[in-house]
């Protein structure tokens, strides 16, 4: 072999738009590469985590190295995964940092879409070379010229050879690993230079404890090296390197190009920081640049059904954020619900992940209450408060005005539905902003939203008012003021803390009767009659009533009904005990999220 | 039970097999039902029944369309004293809806043979069903005026059954009225002279005797496909594999633990008569107070005490399950 092991190596991630087939792609070149055996080949290896594979998404990144034989050369790929939602664009550009190339999948049918545009361009902001890819050209629909001229019209450049591919098929795919070669550059850096390594990712072992991923810009790391974090300042020693092929594979050493892990008895999460480097303690290196800190855009309470868990709850939060960074939370006490954490996300994909997996991995009841943004109030002494949690917006007459955060949403969609896109926008408060022809038929719209609105069903109607053809991604744009107040919800004549929510004046009666009505729905029947109340301060805006329980009870009950009786009892005591008491109505989890739920039409 | 004649007959010599084992020293009462009277033919049936002991209470379950003067003369050959009809409602566009083969009419010419005869009747009636509205129910109740004893239910939606599966369809929305039948059908029977003297059972002068004895935990022996007995410690049920059944040598039974001190409370406040606090105590060795607590139950109405004996308010059998959930 002429070349350096070096100069054999391509790094890259692949990045798509939601369903464009990044994953079976990434399948594909794993079959290809004999990475995985045929048979323990899973459909999308990659997706690991039960839920991923379920939602058909991924969430969390993972590396895999893998060979490829080309022209007699034994070339290493590391294929590194990216999420592909947009609420997870900061993991997106955590990959992207450990690559010097991108594969840009788009679908022959669908063609560019927002998180296409999106994804492109956090590749191009980190450097990489983007090698477009157009997939699922056997579908009857597929249009690939249209897709090429949309792809050259995105880029700028002409796109010259792109591989029209069917991952699914196995058609063509070759096509992209020699693209792979030919266009991604291998990786620069010194072996002989201090050690610099990016952490781009963690994971917890029991036994072995944290294990940072890591890819090597310059020098090398092995078993014994003596390291230090730059960020935290913690020393360790290294007890093993290695890489995943995809099951972990011991290395004597990783080199500058090289992806893989590193463990060192790494006791503490704390010590570990995704985007830290780590360098070796005796000749150090400088500090790669990291990752831009990501800020939470939503925030939401989580609640232990049961009180004694509260404990648990916060170790199971605590070990999710050693490889979700940007998970914050900290302690809160509702009155209605009592101890339990208020916990920021990037957005709600990212909140019903994390609520799902604290119940799945460890087992925890949680009650969450309706996601919130962060509003900016400000005081009539003239300063400046953040509140997450609108229980803690202060008495009206102590307050100026309230700020709420923007979006920049970029919608992609046919152009027959543009008039039904610019009223849902409108009536989720929207300022039109411009709009272009992408081609013939595909049209971009920019409108500027609340973010708070988009947090209630935006993308639920975005979808079923196009019928699933438009796409949408968004990004922050700062704070604007607009006429919003408190509203509270009594049950029983006494308010729930954690059913406030923070609206705009002109919505609040419509959105209250809404509330109200969907509580009454959901809150079963009490033995007493429950009175439901939407107010505004001391102004009631609206009411419901919950009718009095009057009958409960099996109609027979002879011999073989009794084994019968017995199970719908535990079924009814298994469901009382997943409701919150509230002052003296028993409550079920989904009314904190009905505020969500509700249909104002 | 749609099976070929030859199965019948060899399940029917199984089951006069099994009556053979019956110890009937202790037996008050005789309950045959749950699908065997009507899908066997009375040359099956008939030689069966007359095998039974001559006890207090011997009831058949039928349908009114099986009712027939033949029928009733071969019956009286037999031990039967009592009938448990199933009208379900004297309403043709419901009874369709439900799959009845019978319309109000047959129903109400099998009352009046059986009336000719020396039967107790009693008829099953079932409220809250899909589009019936309570005028409905006030049609049947005016019905039933001159009858002794009335087992009035509930449509209760349950998987496996064509409601549920409608339901699930969104074919089929449950009656909301529920509560508010109920409450009209307690009031109206007390006033027309029946005693409520169960959650969905109503009677003049006559009640059902061995229903009672589910309704106290009583030991109940059980024979047949898919029945369920119990003894002293366990509840069993049979198979419901008909070729099982028929050719097991011994009887094919699932079984569980019976918890009695549970059982009576479970059973017992579904009943005007309640449960009997000395005799709770003779049969668990146990005093009531040191496992239930009800003084909450009284305060709120739900129960009462009189004398030796814990019965339910009218509130209380309607809300029955609350009063078990915080018992249990």
């Amino acid at each position: 072999m002429a070349l350096k092991r070096q100069q054999r190596i391509r790094n890259f991630s692949i990045i798509a738009h939601i369903d464009h087939g990044k994953s079976t792609l990434a399948d594909r070149i794993l079959e290809l590469t004999n990475a995985v055996n045929a048979r323990d080949m899973k459909k999308q290896y990659l997706d690991n985590m039960d839920l991923e594979q379920e939602r058909g998404i991924t969430i969390k990144l993972n590396a895999v190295e893998l060979t490829y034989s080309y022209q007699g050369e034994d070339y290493i790929f590391h294929l590194i995964d990216t999420p592909g939602h947009v609420d997870f664009a900061y993991e997106v550009s955590r990959s992207l940092a450990a690559c010097e190339g991108a594969l840009l999948v788009v679908d022959a049918a669908q063609g560019v879409e927002a998180q296409t545009v999106a994804n492109l361009f956090l590749a191009l902001d980190n450097h990489l070379e983007i090698v477009p890819i157009i997939n699922k050209i056997d579908l009857p629909a597929a249009e690939p010229e249209r897709v090429i001229e949309e792809i050259e019209e995105l880029m700028g450049i002409p796109a010259e050879d792109i591989p029209l591919i069917s991952a699914r098929n196995g058609i063509n795919v070759e096509a992209v690993l020699t693209q792979i070669i030919e266009r991604i550059p291998a990786p620069e850096g010194d072996e002989n230079a201090p050690l610099q390594a990016l952490i781009f990712d963690s994971y917890f072992d029991t036994y072995r404890g944290v294990i940072p991923q890591i890819r090597v810009m310059e020098g090398t790391i092995k078993k014994g090296d003596e390291i230090v974090m730059m960020a935290t300042g913690a020393v360790f020693e290294v007890v093993e390197v290695g890489t995943h092929t995809p099951k972990e594979t011991k290395r004597d050493m990783l080199g500058p190009g090289d992806v893989g892990y590193i463990t060192a008895a790494i006791r503490s999460i704390k010590n570990v920081r995704v985007g830290d480097t780590i360098t070796h303690a005796k000749r150090r290196s400088t500090k790669l640049p990291g990752y831009r800190e990501m800020k939470p855009m939503v925030y939401c309470g989580l609640f232990p059904t049961d009180a004694g868990r509260f404990e648990d709850v916060r170790d199971a939060l605590e070990k999710l954020q050693l490889n979700d960074a940007a998970l914050v939370y900290e302690p809160e006490t509702s009155q209605a619900l009592g101890f339990g954490f208020r916990v920021g996300f990037l957005g709600l994909l990212h909140m019903e992940i994390v609520q799902e997996r604290l119940e799945r991995e460890f087992k925890l009841d949680i009650i969450t209450t309706a996601p919130s943004v962060i509003y900016h109030v400000y005081l009539s002494d003239g300063s400046m408060i953040s509140i997450e949690n609108p229980s803690q917006l202060p008495p009206s007459n102590q307050v100026k005005y309230i700020e709420e955060p923007m979006v920049l949403t970029t919608i992609f969609t046919p152009n027959d539905t543009v008039g039904a896109i610019m009223e849902l926008c409108q009536a989720k408060r929207g300022t039109f902003r411009d709009m272009s022809y992408l081609d013939a038929n595909r049209v971009q719209i920019h409108y500027d939203l609340p973010l708070s609105e988009i947090i209630f069903d935006f993308f639920d109607k975005l979808k079923s008012s196009t019928k699933g053809y438009a796409s949408f991604d968004y990004e922050l744009k700062g704070y604007a003021q607009a006429p919003l107040v408190k509203m509270d919800i009594l049950l029983n004549g006494e308010i729930v803390d954690a059913l406030s929510t923070i609206v705009h004046k002109d919505f609040a009666y419509k959105r209250g009767a809404a509330i109200t009505v969907k509580l009454k729905e959901v809150i079963p029947q009490q033995m007493f009659e429950v009175p439901v109340q939407a107010a505004i301060g001391t102004k009631i805006i609206a009411r419901t009533n919950i009718k009095a329980m009057r009958k409960n009870v099996l109609a027979k009950c002879y011999g073989g009904d009794i084994t019968r009786k017995k199970k719908l009892l535990e079924k009814q005591k298994e469901g009382k005990k997943r409701m919150k008491s509230v002052g003296s109505v028993d409550v079920p989890q989904e009314a904190f999220m009905a505020v969500l739920s509700i249909d104002e039409d | 039970m749609v099976r070929s004649n030859d199965t019948k007959q060899r399940y029917m010599e199984k089951l006069t097999h099994d009556l053979e084992t019956i110890d009937f020293t202790d037996i008050d009462t005789i309950y045959i039902g749950g699908g065997t009277p009507t899908s066997v033919s009375l040359d099956q049936l008939i030689p069966f029944l007359q095998l039974l002991p001559k006890v207090k209470e011997v009831t058949l379950e039928a349908n009114p369309d099986h009712i027939s003067n033949q029928l009733l003369d071969a019956l009286e050959t037999t031990p039967i004293n009592r009938i448990s009809l199933g009208v379900q409602t004297f309403d043709d566009a419901i009874l369709k809806e439900l799959g009845r083969t019978h319309s109000a009419d047959v129903a109400r010419h099998a009352i009046s043979l059986i009336k000719k005869r020396p039967f107790r009747l009693s008829i099953d009636l079932i409220y809250n069903l899909p589009d019936q509205t309570l005028e409905d129910v006030k049609r049947d109740f005016n019905e039933i005026q001159d009858l002794d004893h009335i087992s009035w239910y509930s449509l209760i939606l349950e998987p496996n059954t064509m409601h549920y599966t409608k339901y699930l369809k969104g074919d089929y929305q449950p009656n909301d009225q529920d509560d508010e039948m109920m409450s009209w059908i307690m009031d109206h029977m007390k006033q027309a002279g029946f005693m409520q003297y169960e959650v969905s059972n109503y009677t003049k002068s006559d009640i059902s005797y061995h229903n009672m004895h589910y309704w106290q935990a009583d030991d109940v022996a059980a024979i047949g496909l898919g029945a369920t007995g119990t003894t002293s410690s366990m509840r069993y049920r049979i198979t419901k594999d008909i070729e099982r059944y028929i050719t097991s040598k011994e009887p094919v039974r699932y079984e569980e633990a019976r918890n009695l001190p549970e059982e009576i409370v479970l059973v017992g406040l579904r009943t005007a008569q309640g449960i009997d606090l000395g005799e709770y105590e003779d049969r668990t060795n146990e005093t009531f107070s040191t496992r239930y607590n009800i003084i909450k139950l009284v305060e709120e109405g739900y129960l009462i005490q009189d004398g030796s004996r814990i019965k339910p308010t009218d509130k209380g059998m309607m809300l029955n399950t609350n009063v078990l959930l915080e018992l249990l």
